[in-house]
């Protein structure tokens, strides 16, 4: 995982980014948050995925904010420019982060 | 040294102001937006929160309140109810992401707190429409000081400051809070902490927190909202259930009411919506919009693409004739459907930010679903659009055609004239939408290119501008020679003789400001002006000062019909220089004074000239205090300009030589060897002879023959070499020197370089012991420098000077009778210390001037900086503004300075202190 990758400076480079949300959203939500791919989780939480860079990243976590709702985890889950079948794999093989209290 | 060396040689290059501009347009009123400065007024009833209340109203007992807290947490209608019960009058101002640039923000608070205080802050807006206004600080420290004279408490609100996406803006407002008048209270309303020191003020108890926590509905303020207010009749059962799924949400209990209303199973409704996991908006506003009729739906979709909302806009947008909506937003804001009136007549209201994001996403993915429709939402902004444009809004009418990606209707309205470039932002709001277009729609366009090129030179960035000035020209060849194409040609040449003048290039300058002047329309007023403006400094840069005069006069009188104060000031600036160099200092000083008012209070960059031509002048007239009061202040504003910029370097220059007249040899040379450092870092070769002239002056006083020897050698400058060689004791070689440079002046007209040639040569011809033609010389000279009172351009010349003048004066005076007074002076110039601070320095031996009497008891600086500034004509308040004092303080200063005077009155105080000789 990318934390035992030495810290280096790429602001500009694409990663595949897991933020989650409280609440099941639908996929119509997808362009609000900026084309991320919207997957609902069975515990009620909501997984945005996509393969973002920092800039972008902070606008789909303005866009968590100003819907009001609540942020659960924010999580890098490959620091390389993934090409989509990957992404599709990697969104389902991750297991769920945290169960709801 | 041969001739045409010498007129390759700019005159003065020391005086010129090098600046990035074009014209900026007349300033109209600015259209400051009221409907952001109005308190929500509620006609609902709404929740009374006791518990909450109690807190807020610590916040006259603290600097600032802070309410932080996620969308829907009933920020602003508690924030608004509160100050609606305040005895304290209540500056409020509701914040946009487009009020993120400083001079943006700084421009709306002041007209917030002008509804608390019209007074404020009136200084303040004119400068804060300059293409680079003055720092931040600076018009906060005004701002401050203007505020503390308010003598009741008051509240600034600021809310949604989320919307702020600037550092620049949070350390004003931080600045603000260390320097808060003690009956000013700040309270903000922001979805996430402001980067301010909250922990400081924490620390110091200065601090009110209400959080999510505080904001959320208690269960008995959930039933009061749901029965009382929503008018519901919920079992406590009911109530529990509502509460705990949205978590005392305020926004989701508002649309769970609204779901429930006129909908008889509302235990039905609250079992599937608590059963439910999708997100709490998203499935009440699905619940909402389903329990209203078709038409409310389609009102609420299709005008949630306005930041604000008026019933003939709703109609234009919702293309009905009608005239129905504004009875459909009354009933809106009866039904609690998250509609805030922006004014008292409700005439304007908004969205609650949240409910308009939910609704503007709902619209998306109806016009995404219908698939036939795919223009509806560019269709909607079109209509939005042109209503703003017929009810002459022309900002929003701009952001309305940017939205709807309609070029041509964009384009058309950056070129109507009437969007008010002036004003804070909107340049940047312009040049943002310019930048993104695609290459194709821009080649398509060459004014539109002209446009971002001409707006990023307002804004002083330089870069990239010849490219799109080239992409312009390349769009128009072929296009056939219209009215329009001809002007456009004009007004990229404008642009070009622009950019050539911040590369102190002369020849090009002339080439476009004349290609400018013959292809621009005879009505574009601001580009003929700053074509005239440019045509003038490069004449000048030529040494062709006739003809700079005419082009500066063609270019005030512009100026002056445009109605553009920065075009007046740049102009008048400019004059001040021309009338400087041809020696009438007096009436250079007035026109400098008139170009000091134009810029405002505090000045705006371009001021810098002006206070550095009155620096000069009271060098000059030996008033050295009043040098160095200027002097400071057009080097403080020339290091505001953009840092390619190399003008700074031209008063620290001036500010070397004001220290070697005060006999500050060693600050003199501190400051040349920065400002050398930095010249030669920053490659601004144009100001390397000027610091190398002062440099000779240096070595010369240190003795150090041989290195100015070669500096004056290097630089080629003819006045220095004539020094050098005087110094060395060759007076005959300096004559040498000197011949052709008095010819050049003399042929070309230069009035004050001929003076000072005249003065050098005077030197070296008594040197050369040619005594009678030294006679001849210096009485023409002291007849030519007479009138204009010129003091220091003899006293500089040292001992050899002062011999000459009094060896000589009874000779002169045969010829000249009427030099009496003026010789007299300047003998009395040689012998006493000139600077104010050098008498400080003894402290305070006063002369025996012959019927005064000894002062008593010694100025203070403060003092003796306050009486320069009456002797120099200033008002009380205009010395309070200077010096940034209050009225009360500059006249408490003036009691003091009275009585240590003994006299009674300004006009005595100043004769009083030209006796004592604490004044010049």
């Amino acid at each position: 995982m990318s934390t035992l990758l030495a810290p280096k400076m790429d602001f500009d480079q694409l990663a595949v980014y897991q933020i989650c949300v409280e609440g099941q959203l639908d996929c119509s939500w997808a362009d609000w948050f900026g084309d991320m791919t919207i997957v609902p989780q069975a515990n009620g939480d909501t997984l945005l995925t996509g393969a973002i860079d920092q800039a972008a990243l902070y606008g789909v976590l303005k866009r968590v904010r100003d819907l009001g709702m609540t942020l659960v985890s924010v999580n890098r889950v490959s620091s390389r420019e993934p090409d989509a079948s990957e992404v599709k794999s990697k969104i389902n093989t991750i297991p769920l982060k945290e169960e709801k209290k | 040294m041969p001739l045409a060396r010498i007129q390759m040689r700019l005159p003065s290059p020391t005086r010129i102001v090098i600046l990035a501009r074009v014209p900026y347009n007349p300033p109209m009123s600015a259209p400051i937006l009221t409907t952001k400065l109005y308190i929500p007024q509620s006609r609902q009833k709404v929740v009374v929160r006791a518990r909450l209340s109690a807190q807020f109203n610590e916040t006259l007992h603290r600097k600032l309140t802070l309410l932080s807290a996620p969308a829907g947490f009933g920020k602003t209608t508690l924030l608004a109810e509160w100050c609606n019960q305040q005895r304290a009058p209540v500056a409020w101002l509701s914040l946009e992401e487009s009020d993120s640039p400083p001079a943006r923000f700084l421009a709306y608070l002041v007209a917030a707190l002008q509804t608390v205080a019209p007074q404020i802050g009136q200084g303040i807006l004119p400068v804060l429409q300059a293409p680079q206004p003055p720092p931040t600080e600076a018009i906060l420290t005004v701002l401050v000081n203007e505020l503390a004279a308010i003598p009741e408490q008051f509240i600034l609100v600021l809310d949604d400051y989320h919307l702020i996406d600037s550092v620049e803006v949070d350390h004003a407002l931080a600045f603000l809070l260390a320097h808060l008048p003690p009956q000013m209270h700040i309270v903000i309303a922001t979805r996430q902490d402001p980067q301010l020191p909250l922990s400081q003020l924490r620390a110091r108890d200065e601090l009110i927190e209400l959080r999510a926590a505080d904001l959320r509905f208690t269960f008995s303020e959930a039933a009061e909202f749901l029965n009382q207010v929503m008018g519901l009749n919920l079992s406590a059962q009911d109530i529990q259930a509502l509460e705990s799924r949205t978590e005392g949400w305020i926004a989701g209990l508002q649309l769970a009411a609204l779901s429930m209303r006129g909908q008889t199973d509302t235990e039905n409704f609250i079992q599937s919506f608590t059963g439910s996991h999708r997100f709490v908006l998203d499935y009440l506003l699905e619940q909402v919009l389903l329990q209203q009729t078709q038409e409310i739906q389609t009102f609420l979709l299709h005008t949630s693409i306005l930041e604000r909302l008026c019933g003939p806009l709703c109609d234009a947008v919702l293309n009905v004739r009608d005239g129905t909506s504004n009875g459909t937003l009354a009933q809106l804001e009866r039904a609690n459907l998250f509609l805030f009136p922006l004014d008292d007549e409700r005439l304007w209201y908004r969205y609650h930010h949240l409910f308009a994001d939910l609704l503007r996403q709902r619209l998306r993915q109806k016009f995404a679903d219908a698939s036939a429709d795919t223009n509806g939402i560019a269709e909607l902004h079109q209509r939005a659009s042109t209503w703003y444009e017929n009810n002459d809004m022309h900002i929003e009418a701009f952001q309305h055609a940017a939205a709807a990606n309609d070029v041509e209707r964009a384009a058309r309205l950056i070129e109507s004239g009437k969007i008010p470039f002036h004003f804070p932002g909107v340049v940047h709001i312009i040049l943002n939408w310019l930048d993104a277009l695609p290459k194709h729609v821009l080649d398509a366009r060459p004014a539109l290119r002209w446009r971002s090129a001409a707006l990023s030179l307002i804004i002083g960035i330089t870069t990239g501008v010849p490219e799109k000035l080239d992409a312009a020209e390349e769009g128009l060849q072929g296009a056939p020679l219209t009215k329009e194409t001809r002007n456009l040609i004009g007004r990229i040449a404008t642009a070009r003789a622009t950019l050539a003048l911040t590369r102190y290039d002369v020849e090009n300058i002339l080439v476009q400001s004349r290609r400018a002047l013959e292809y621009l329309d005879a009505h574009n007023l601001p580009d003929r002006t700053s074509a005239y403006w440019t045509q003038s400094i490069a004449y000048f840069f030529q040494g062709e000062r006739v003809a700079a005069r005419e082009a500066v006069n063609r270019a005030m009188t512009l100026a002056q019909a445009s109605g553009s104060n920065f075009s007046r000031l740049l102009a008048t600036s400019t004059s001040g220089t021309l009338h400087e160099i041809d020696n009438e200092l007096d009436t250079a000083v007035e026109t400098y004074r008139r170009a000091l008012q134009l810029a405002g209070e505090p000045a705006i960059s371009f001021a810098s000239d002006a206070h550095l031509g009155l620096a000069r002048i009271f060098y000059q007239w030996n008033d050295l205090d009043a040098a160095q009061y200027h002097g400071i202040k057009s080097l403080e504003l020339a290091r505001q300009y953009d840092r390619v910029i190399d003008r700074y370097i031209v008063s620290e220059v001036f500010l070397a030589r004001l220290k070697l007249a005060q006999g500050d040899v060693a600050g003199a040379s501190a400051i040349l060897m920065r400002a050398e450092q930095d010249a030669r870092a920053k490659n601004f070769v144009m100001q390397m002879p000027a610091i190398a002239e002062a440099q000779v002056l240096l070595l010369l006083k240190q003795g150090n023959f041989a290195a100015a020897a070669q500096l004056a050698q290097t630089y080629k400058l003819p006045m220095s070499q004539a020094r050098v060689l005087l110094a060395q004791g060759d007076a005959s070689a300096a004559l040498t020197a000197l011949e052709p440079l008095r010819a050049l002046a003399e042929s070309k007209r230069w009035a004050d370089e001929q003076l000072k040639v005249m003065v050098l040569q005077a030197v070296a011809l008594y040197a050369n012991k040619q005594r009678e033609k030294s006679i001849e010389l210096l009485g023409d000279a002291l007849a030519l420098a007479e009138p204009a009172n010129y003091i220091r351009l003899f006293v500089d010349e040292g001992e050899p000077m002062q011999l000459l003048i009094s060896d000589f004066r009874f000779s002169i005076l045969k010829t000249l009778p009427h030099l009496r007074a003026y010789l007299e002076k300047l003998l009395a110039a040689f012998q006493i210390p000139q600077s104010k601070s050098e008498i400080r320095n003894q402290k305070l031996v006063p002369k025996e001037y012959e019927g005064s009497k000894i002062l008593i008891e010694p100025l203070s600086e403060r003092e003796l900086e306050i009486l320069n500034l009456i002797a120099q004509g200033y008002s009380n308040q205009e010395i309070g503004e200077r010096l940034f004092l209050a009225l009360s303080t500059v006249k408490g200063h003036n009691r003091v300075l009275f009585d240590k005077l003994q006299v009674k009155n300004r006009t005595e105080a100043v004769s009083r202190a030209r006796a004592l000789g604490l004044i010049a």
